[in-house]
């Protein structure tokens, strides 16, 4: 195709097909490792391939500087808001993971340290209770304890969730983006309902759930006494 | 508009001007002024058209992302059911479509007019391509169960998977009609100074139908299975 085109068209289409492959690639190993990242990445290689199809094939290179700027400006605030949104839930979900788990840890740490002797099993059905509460919590700003907007108990939600025995249940709010494990056993330690419940050695049982907001975080425990 | 008895070079001093034609002559700061604010591609109204477009796709997309936060493993579940394969190849036949464009619009401005005509259907191939992948993945789609009104929660990604890729097959829909266009002008051969500016604009709205793919393929075919 030597003559039809400037070498530059075709440089920049030889990137562009190079790009995509890569995220392309990118895209079926990210699954793998779970981070945000790779998601930033790609939509930071997206931005540029448009930005490029911009400056060569729509000949924004010699453009007015007003449509010039215009199209920069969409690129910018399309990648900029492209990867805000991406990278925060993404990364939370994968900390959320290592929190949820870290959670049951520090409760079993508690119960041996009252002299439980018993193991304590992650629960399925339990989980799902803790995950109902914990986005009612999250989305439900007037909440602030067990109690669900419908007027559910912990109880209730455990029967729901097809779990059959004695329900309790401990939760955390933080008004910020995330919490880390320390602040968060500190805050249930230092709270004596919550001890006793942490301290019950028949809670052999538990389902952990954890999401946050930019300006909200919430976790909700919850333990299970098998009927 | 001009008199030709008061043809004025404004690069000229001012001293030289024709004292007579004064009143009639540019301003002389005008002409440099615009050569240096560069060359808009096609009409200026169809810039208007294509940066609100783009703006919109921008707005879908970023809600789309928006509701993905609420809810990523579902999201994540709902893109692994779509065929990421075919989402790429179509980009790679977008870019090659795009990249044919380019060399049709070098070679109308040649006069190249047959050479020109060749590239403008090999972009409409590639269009027809395009459309027709899409066409099976909308079927194997559709035929597992995900109409655009599924139920929640997995409806709300492939409501956002149907109303992006509908929308955006529209606008396939529509530059093929117009790379057709292009293509009848080329074979009456238009020259270049008289059908510039449609030229360029169904170029440009090419190249707004690709890069608006690539956004899509991006974030709802890839990042959204991550």
């Amino acid at each position: 195709m030597n003559g039809i085109v400037p070498r530059r068209a075709t440089v920049v289409f030889a990137g562009l097909v190079v790009a995509t492959c890569v995220t392309w690639w990118l895209g079926s190993r990210s699954s793998a490792t779970g981070v945000g990242l790779a998601a930033a990445l790609t939509v930071l290689i997206a931005s540029a391939k448009i930005y490029f199809i911009g400056r060569d094939f729509m000949e924004m290179r010699s453009a007015p500087s007003v449509l010039r700027a215009a199209f920069n400006v969409w690129v910018a605030v399309v990648a900029v808001a492209a990867i805000a949104l991406v990278v925060v839930p993404t990364s939370a979900h994968a900390d959320n993971k290592r929190l949820n788990d870290g959670v049951a840890a520090n409760v079993y740490t508690i119960q041996h340290q009252a002299g439980c002797t018993t193991n304590l099993v992650l629960n399925p059905q339990l989980q799902l209770a803790a995950q109902w509460h914990t986005h009612d919590v999250l989305n439900n700003r007037s909440l602030d304890g067990d109690l669900g907007s419908d007027g559910s108990t912990p109880q209730d939600r455990g029967n729901a969730a097809g779990f059959h025995g004695k329900v309790a249940e401990t939760v955390a709010i933080n008004p910020a983006l995330a919490i880390s494990g320390i602040e968060l056993i500190n805050q249930w330690y230092y709270n004596p309902a919550y001890l006793a419940i942490m301290r019950d050695c028949a809670n052999t049982l538990i389902g952990v759930w954890s999401e946050s907001a930019l300006d909200r975080t919430v976790v909700v425990a919850v333990y299970g006494q098998p009927a | 508009m001009t008199h030709p008895q008061v043809r004025v070079d404004p690069n000229l001093p001012e001293f030289l001007w024709d004292s007579g034609g004064a009143e009639a002559a540019p301003p002389p700061a005008r002409r440099p002024a615009m050569a240096r604010d560069g060359h808009t591609p096609g009409e200026a109204g169809l810039w208007i058209f294509i940066l609100g477009d783009m703006t919109l796709f921008a707005a879908i997309l970023i809600v789309f992302l928006w509701e993905r936060r609420s809810d990523p493993t579902v999201f994540e579940e709902s893109a692994h059911q779509l065929i990421q394969p075919i989402g790429a190849v179509n980009t790679l036949v977008l870019l090659l479509s795009s990249y044919l464009v380019v060399s049709a619009v070098f070679a109308h401005r040649g006069g190249r007019y047959p050479q020109a005509r060749r590239l403008v259907a090999g972009a409409t191939s590639c269009a027809a391509v395009f459309a027709g992948l899409k066409a099976f993945e909308y079927y194997v789609a559709i035929s597992s169960g995900h109409t655009p009104s599924g139920h929640m929660p997995e409806g709300t990604f492939f409501t956002f998977y149907f109303v992006l890729t509908g929308l955006h097959l529209l606008h396939v829909v529509v530059g093929t009609a117009l790379l057709l266009a292009w293509q009848a002008m080329l074979k009456r051969r238009r020259s270049w100074t008289g059908s510039q500016k449609v030229a360029e604009g169904i170029a440009s709205y090419w190249h707004m139908v690709d890069l608006l793919w690539v956004a899509i393929f991006t974030l709802v075919y890839l990042v959204s299975a991550e």
